[in-house]
């Protein structure tokens, strides 16, 4: 009976000596305490215990931690890194995106397109030679190494074999087909398809490379930002 | 002087920075038991303070600068993984080379031997005793400070302070308050 009495009031001393106890409480630990030298004892420690927690010494600040204004600019960037992170990877993000897009077009169109020219250069390849085609088709298999007149040939024993615009073309026979697509689009009057295939693959754009740039541009990116955050912290 | 720092004048938090500033350290000294880490904190504190100093809606100032230092001790502590009194035994933080001495009433080993139980309570007990027994905020601001309910304060600092005079030497107890 007695310790739960005093347990009862324990809970209640700290309070009571912030005030923070009502009426009934106070009569009851003061009623308490009167009988009971442990919790008096308890309450005098804690008494003497808040008094020397109020008369600690303040320690001196070491430093003024006055802000200057140079200091600002550093502090509100670095208060603000999501920002910045965010707006670097949203760019990252796209560029990735890019990457990615030119990487799926450049490789799963120029089967099609090779097929395309294979075809074409069986077919329509007699009639542009006569007409306006050789020099630049010269000068396109110059430039790829192999002889103007060696296309036809594999281009037709590729055709001989049944390769055809419906099939996948077999690797062998698309560097042969090469020299092609400049000569259609060039000036031979060739149909629409034609053309619209040599336009959208300019050969003076690497898309491979491109690609892999700009997926390396978006990791140096990333890579800058965080460098950033971590030298400002 | 707060109404011109919410407003974005430096100079004026300044001003509140010279006023606050022992106060923080303070607070931020004996919540992690290092000089260097108080230092880091409570600089920190105010440049938080300085970047958000728009949003404060009134009230106690001293209580919403606290929290922002409450805050910073807590992200320090969670950094370092240290215990404190590991930080006490290396760096000595409480052997002040400059004391006031008209502001010292504890002899120097009752000072210390209370700074040393205070960092062995558990951080939240830690800083209800900071702000309420060291730095006297009232219940109110220390519920702010601390973002807790009143209840929670009032419980907080009564196990508080039943574990730290259990902590202190039986003979200290009496006598530590003069």
């Amino acid at each position: 009976m007695g310790d739960k009495k005093l347990e009862h009031v324990s809970d209640l001393l700290s309070p009571y000596l912030d005030d923070q106890v009502t009426i009934a409480e106070r009569q009851a630990v003061e009623g308490h305490v009167r009988e009971c030298p442990q919790c008096r004892l308890q309450l005098d420690e804690l008494r003497n215990l808040t008094a020397a927690l109020g008369s600690l010494p303040a320690r001196p600040a070491p430093r003024s931690f006055v802000i200057g204004p140079r200091a600002i600019k550093p502090a509100a960037l670095s208060g603000t890194p999501g920002g910045l992170l965010r707006a670097v990877s949203s760019i990252a993000a796209s560029l990735l995106f890019v990457a990615l897009s030119v990487n799926l077009a450049v490789r799963g169109l120029p089967r099609q397109a090779a097929a395309i020219s294979v075809f074409r250069s069986s077919e329509i390849r007699p009639q542009a030679a006569a007409a306006s085609g050789p020099p630049l088709a010269a000068a396109r298999a110059a430039s790829s190494g192999a002889p103007a007149a060696a296309a036809q040939p594999a281009a037709a024993s590729a055709r001989a074999v049944g390769v055809g615009p419906g099939t996948n073309t077999p690797a062998p026979a698309a560097p042969a087909a090469e020299p092609a697509p400049p000569a259609i689009g060039a000036g031979t009057g060739a149909s629409p398809p034609a053309a619209s295939t040599g336009a959208a693959f300019s050969p003076s754009i690497d898309w491979p490379v491109l690609a892999t740039e700009l997926g390396l541009l978006a990791i140096a990116l990333v890579a800058a930002a965080y460098s950033v955050r971590w030298w400002r912290r | 002087m707060t109404a011109a720092a919410c407003a974005g004048s430096l100079a004026a938090f300044n001003q509140l920075v010279e006023l606050h500033q022992q106060g923080v350290f303070n607070v931020c000294l004996r919540m992690l038991g290092s000089t260097t880490a108080a230092e880091d904190a409570t600089q920190e504190t105010f440049f938080a303070a300085y970047r958000s100093v728009k949003g404060f809606k009134g009230g106690s100032f001293r209580a919403w600068m606290l929290r922002i230092a409450a805050n910073q001790c807590y992200d320090q502590m969670r950094g370092r993984q240290r215990h404190p009194t590991d930080w006490l035994d290396e760096d000595a933080p409480f052997a002040d080379p400059d004391p006031q001495p008209d502001a010292v009433v504890l002899s120097a080993e009752v000072v210390k031997t209370l700074e040393a139980a205070i960092l062995k309570l558990p951080p939240e007990q830690r800083l209800c005793v900071l702000l309420v027994d060291v730095q006297g905020l009232d219940y109110d601001e220390a519920s702010r400070a601390m973002e807790v309910s009143l209840g929670t304060v009032k419980s907080r600092l009564s196990r508080a302070r039943a574990r730290l005079r259990e902590l202190l030497p039986e003979d200290l107890r009496l006598k530590s308050g003069g």
